[in-house]
Order: structure tokens, then sequence, then C-alpha cells
């Protein structure tokens, strides 16, 4: 069967992933893209640009996965398992495209199965890490991609993969949107510096540069009840807010 | 007169916070039980019928004890329905030690808590 011929010559890495990881990948296409300055085509099947409306998705994914140099395979949790993505990753091993897996925060490499794990692989957990994937497109395709990425590049694709990868419900994150926790102690004078302990102790943990915009902010009250004869009228006496900076 | 300390939390960086109230509690006249709430967002469904939950959740870790009130492993929880679906814990260990992720995972896959729109 013929094929008409590819779109441009421009050599093809592609870019294997799950669907779920589609909206944390395309930023990240579109900034190597940036770094390669168009001279590469990275072909991220999900993104809704790689895969043109109307063209035959199937016959397109085959046509790139036979055109392409070199693949890298992100995986998640939301990847590990998946058989499309080791699907894909096969396919291309056989054509001797470069396979090269990529952790996403949450997943390290030294846990990840075979056969993927036979590959070199590395993770991207820091914009230090991202130099691998610059360095690699320059090896693969003969390309002089600026190879350092700054921590505010990092941060901006992969800051919220980063916090829902460590975070305490990790996959259920997204499902929930607050707890609100509460706690009693007996005589307790109203200006007790606790609350403020608390905030301190949190300085001490140092959190992430993140915590102090206002969306992940902490927001402790300080209330008390009156017990007895005075209705259950509870004040906030004090208010605590992490600073924005520290 | 008793002083109640509260506060609202993300789930993004809840790792973080449980141990810092845990050692805050654990030095300080603030003591456990720690009452938590976990709110689900607009658009997860829970059930919260005790005959539907029995049933969803036969031959399950989670089991009924009485008084509204469901135990998974050693902690005691409540289905609530607030503005929306909500878990209700009262926590006499570490927050730090909540099965809070196992719990919701045999929750999710008993079909208890739902997901009905996706628009995060």
């Amino acid at each position: 069967m013929n094929r008409e011929p590819a779109r441009n010559a421009k050599p093809i890495v592609f870019l294997s992933h799950s669907s779920a990881d589609k909206e944390l990948l395309a930023p990240l296409k579109d900034l190597l893209h940036k770094r390669a300055a168009g001279a590469v085509r990275f072909f991220l099947s999900s993104d809704g640009k790689s895969l043109p409306l109307g063209q035959n998705w199937i016959v397109e994914l085959q046509d790139a996965l036979a055109e392409a140099k070199l693949m890298f395979v992100f995986l998640s949790r939301n990847s590990v398992d998946s058989h499309w993505v080791l699907f894909e990753s096969g396919v291309a091993y056989g054509r001797d495209v470069k396979v090269v897996p990529v952790c996403l925060p949450g997943i390290d490499f030294d846990s990840v199965a075979p056969p993927l794990s036979h590959l070199q692989g590395f993770n991207l957990h820091s914009n230090d890490a991202m130099r691998n994937l610059a360095r690699v497109c320059n090896e693969v395709i003969g390309i002089e991609m600026e190879e350092a990425f700054s921590s505010d590049e990092f941060d901006s694709i992969f800051f919220s993969a980063g916090l829902e990868a460590e975070s305490y419900f990790k996959r259920w994150t997204p499902f929930i949107s607050e707890i609100i926790m509460r706690v009693e102690a007996e005589d307790i004078l109203l200006d007790s510096p606790m609350p403020r302990m608390l905030l301190l102790r949190h300085k001490d943990l140092r959190m992430p540069r993140i915590l102090l915009t206002n969306k992940y902010s902490i927001n402790l009250a300080h209330s008390i009840k009156h017990e007895g004869k005075r209705p259950h009228s509870p004040v906030q006496p004090l208010r605590f807010q992490v600073p924005r900076t520290i | 007169m008793k002083n109640d300390l509260h506060g609202t939390f993300t789930p993004e960086l809840f790792h973080l916070h449980a141990p810092a109230i845990d050692m805050f509690c654990a030095s300080s006249a603030y003591k456990p039980p720690v009452q938590a709430v976990v709110h689900f967002r607009e658009g997860i469904t829970m059930v919260n019928e005790r005959h539907r939950l029995s049933t969803l959740l036969y031959k399950s870790e989670i089991s009924f004890v009485g008084d509204r009130l469901w135990k998974f492993r050693d902690q005691r929880f409540s289905f609530e329905q607030l503005r929306h679906a909500a878990l209700r814990l009262e926590v006499h260990g570490k927050i730090e030690s909540l099965p809070l992720y196992d719990l919701l995972a045999v929750l999710f896959s008993r079909n208890v808590i739902q997901e009905t729109s996706v628009d995060f």
C-alpha cells in the first residue's frame, strides 16, 4: 500500500506517553520545539497538533513511528503499566529507533520493570535532568540544541506533577478540595504562642517556594469556644497566613 | 473554656503539614483526637445509605461498627454529605500514619466514591 510522502523531512522525535499526561507533556514538547528552532518534529500523539484533524490516526502514528529517529518513553503513574506505551516502544525498538525511558516525578527508574528497565533511561525530576533530553536529541539527531534548562522552566512544567507524586493522597489528590483539621485544648491563654510555633515549624521544614503563593498557603485560625452560659460563638483572635516570602 | 485550633489544608501539601501538626500536638497543650474532615471536590459523588454501603463494601477491609461509624484497619470514620461529599475522621494517633490513600483506594474501587464529571 502506497502512502503519501511524509509531511516534511524533519527528523522525528517520538514522545510516547499516556494520554492522561498530555497536558503535562504538551508544554514540554513546545519548549523542546522552540529549543530545536523547528529543526525537529516532536511528535506527541495526544496534543491535537501532531495529528491534524481529518488525518487517519493510526496511519499517522505508524508513519511517525516508522520515521522516528528517537523515542522518549515518558513513564508516570499513568503510563508505567500501559500496554500501549509498551507497544509503541516495542515497535520503535524493533525498527532500531533509539528508545529512552524517562521517568516523570513520582516514578523512579530503579523501580521500572523489564523490558524498559533494560534500556538506558533517566529520572526527569529536576532541571538538571532535563539537560539529558536535549543532550540525547543532539547526539541522535545531530543538532546543536542548547542543553541547559532553568529551574523555572522545570517548575513551570513539572511542579504540579511533583506535588501530586509526593502528595499524601497521591492519585486521589485531584478529587479532594481541602482538609479541615480541628484540635482542642483546655485552658490555654488567648495569646498563646502555639499557632505561631506551628508556623515556625513549617518554616523549619523548608517548604517549597510555591507554598508561599496564595494558592498553597496555609491558613490557620485560632478560635475560642465558650461553654456553659455563653452562646457557642467562635471568635478568631488570631489568624495566620504564611508570608509570601521567608 | 476550650481553645480550638483549626486550619484548612490543601491536599497537595498535606504530606508536609501532617507531620508538622503531629509535632505541634506532641509539644503543646493541644492533644489528640484531631478532628479531620476530607472534603471532596464538586462532581465527586459518594454513597451514604447504610444498606447500599454494606452491599458495596461486603468482604472488604471496611466494616460497620455502629452509630454511623465505619472502620478501616484501626481508623474509624463516617461518610458525610456536607456541601459536597466528605469523610469525617477522629484521629487518635499520628495524622502522618493515617491510611487515607489505602482507604480511598478501597472506596473508589468499590464505587462508594465516584467521579461524575471531570472539571478540575
